[in-house]
């Protein structure tokens, strides 16, 4: 990329640049763009929710039946299939990892826009979120002893452990590693593929040949919604699974 | 993209644990009340209706028994009445046999009276007029001639009387 040279790096795009400075006790909290329209996100996402909530319906209708819709789908499919009955607390936390990252990844196709979720900072913050959350509800229920001791399957044998711990070990990690490296690399990619195409039309300087990145700009951006909706999904119903498992550790 | 930022990390535990506060209180529970209101309401009515339901198939059951208990009812007084009507009839056409029997038997006695009665009063008009007929030959000293003559005019009278009668 470095050879095509500052104006059509696509790399560029991702770049983070503070548009209000703020400094608090030596760290940089400045708001950046994925700051900002993360929280075009939130706000959005609370708005349409609040307003919803605030003129529900006993017969519900257009906006109203599709954000119960999404609500019940989240709350039956999501959590209460996932995590079983006992999971219906969770049922908040699940259904808004789903939203936010929802709502990051659309607010990020806006041209000009900024995919927060595109930044491994942001996915990393999320993961590391849901990491301490399923530990936590596992000491929650089995202690903290309990809840450690249950890696390791009763009956195996004391000369296996050495290498089952690190296994096991790993595994935990690699969990949340996996959330943030899969939601980050989705949204980067897609819409590095989209620079690149569109880097095409600049680079090739040509008439005939411009249709053809454009037409890939338009597949693209298609299917980026479609992305979008599937990574918010996978995250949410991942996040599920990982509490179901903290939560059943009898087996 | 790839640098460390600890910044962005806290905006994003900022904007997601706000978001996550706000929808909690402001949106998820009266959305969900709202949906499982619905529901239980839902249930309500599904089971509301399934015992009108029970309840109209046992009001009709019951009906189709009352029904059935009062034709049957119809149909045993209309057989009672028949065979009253039946008895009637036979009691009063055996009535009116008798009734006739009777009147006949009674009229040929009357008959039969009558006939010994006339009987009677023949012989005794037939006595009356032989000592009649006695006593006009015995109060005539009669010629043969007359005695016939006499005779003849009594059987005469005889036969006259008895053509009377």
């Amino acid at each position: 990329m470095a050879e095509g040279g500052g104006a059509i790096d696509p790399l560029h795009h991702f770049e983070i640049h503070p548009i209000v400075e703020i400094h608090l006790g030596g760290m940089d909290l400045s708001i950046t763009q994925p700051v900002l329209w993360m929280m075009i996100a939130t706000v959005a996402t609370f708005g349409l929710f609040a307003f919803v909530a605030a003129t529900l319906q006993r017969y519900p209708k257009g906006l109203q039946s599709f954000i119960e819709m999404i609500v019940d789908f989240l709350r039956k499919e999501l959590v209460i299939n996932v995590i079983g009955e006992e999971g219906k607390g969770w049922f908040p936390v699940v259904a808004t990892l789903f939203l936010f990252i929802l709502s990051c990844n659309l607010v990020g196709l806006i041209p000009g826009s900024f995919t927060a979720t595109s930044n491994i900072n942001v996915t990393a913050a999320l993961a590391v979120l849901v990491f301490l959350m399923v530990q936590g509800a596992g000491i929650k229920k089995y202690g903290f002893v309990g809840y450690f001791k249950a890696f390791i399957p009763s009956g195996v044998p004391t000369w296996i452990l050495p290498v089952m711990l690190p296994i096991e070990f790993i595994s935990l990690f690699a969990k949340p590693f996996s959330l943030a490296v899969r939601l980050f690399a989705n949204m980067m990619a897609g819409h590095m593929v989209i620079l690149v195409f569109l880097s095409m039309i600049i680079l090739f300087k040509s008439v005939i040949i411009t249709p053809l990145p454009l037409i890939g700009v338009v597949i693209m951006y298609a299917f980026e919604i479609f992305v979008a909706l599937i990574q918010a999904y996978i995250f949410a119903v991942l996040t599920a699974s990982y509490l179901s498992d903290a939560l059943h550790m009898e087996h | 993209m790839f640098e460390a930022n600890p910044g962005l990390i806290i905006w994003t535990w900022i904007c997601f644990i706000t978001l996550l506060g706000l929808l909690a209180k402001f949106a998820y529970k009266p959305i969900v009340a709202m949906i499982e209101s619905r529901a239980i309401s839902i249930k309500e009515d599904l089971d509301a209706s399934e015992r009108t339901r029970k309840d109209a198939e046992e009001l009709l059951a019951q009906y189709k028994v009352q029904l059935d208990e009062g034709r049957s009812e119809v149909q045993k007084m209309i057989e009672e009445g028949r065979a009253v009507g039946e008895k009637l009839k036979r009691e009063i056409v055996a009535k009116a046999d008798e009734e006739s029997k009777a009147l006949v038997k009674k009229a040929q006695e009357e008959i039969n009276r009558e006939k010994k009665k006339a009987l009677m009063e023949l012989q005794e008009q037939v006595a009356e007029l032989s000592v009649q007929v006695a006593t006009k030959m015995i109060a005539q000293t009669l010629e043969p001639s007359d005695h016939e003559k006499l005779i003849e005019g009594a059987l005469a009278q005889v036969k006259a009387e008895y053509a009377k009668s």
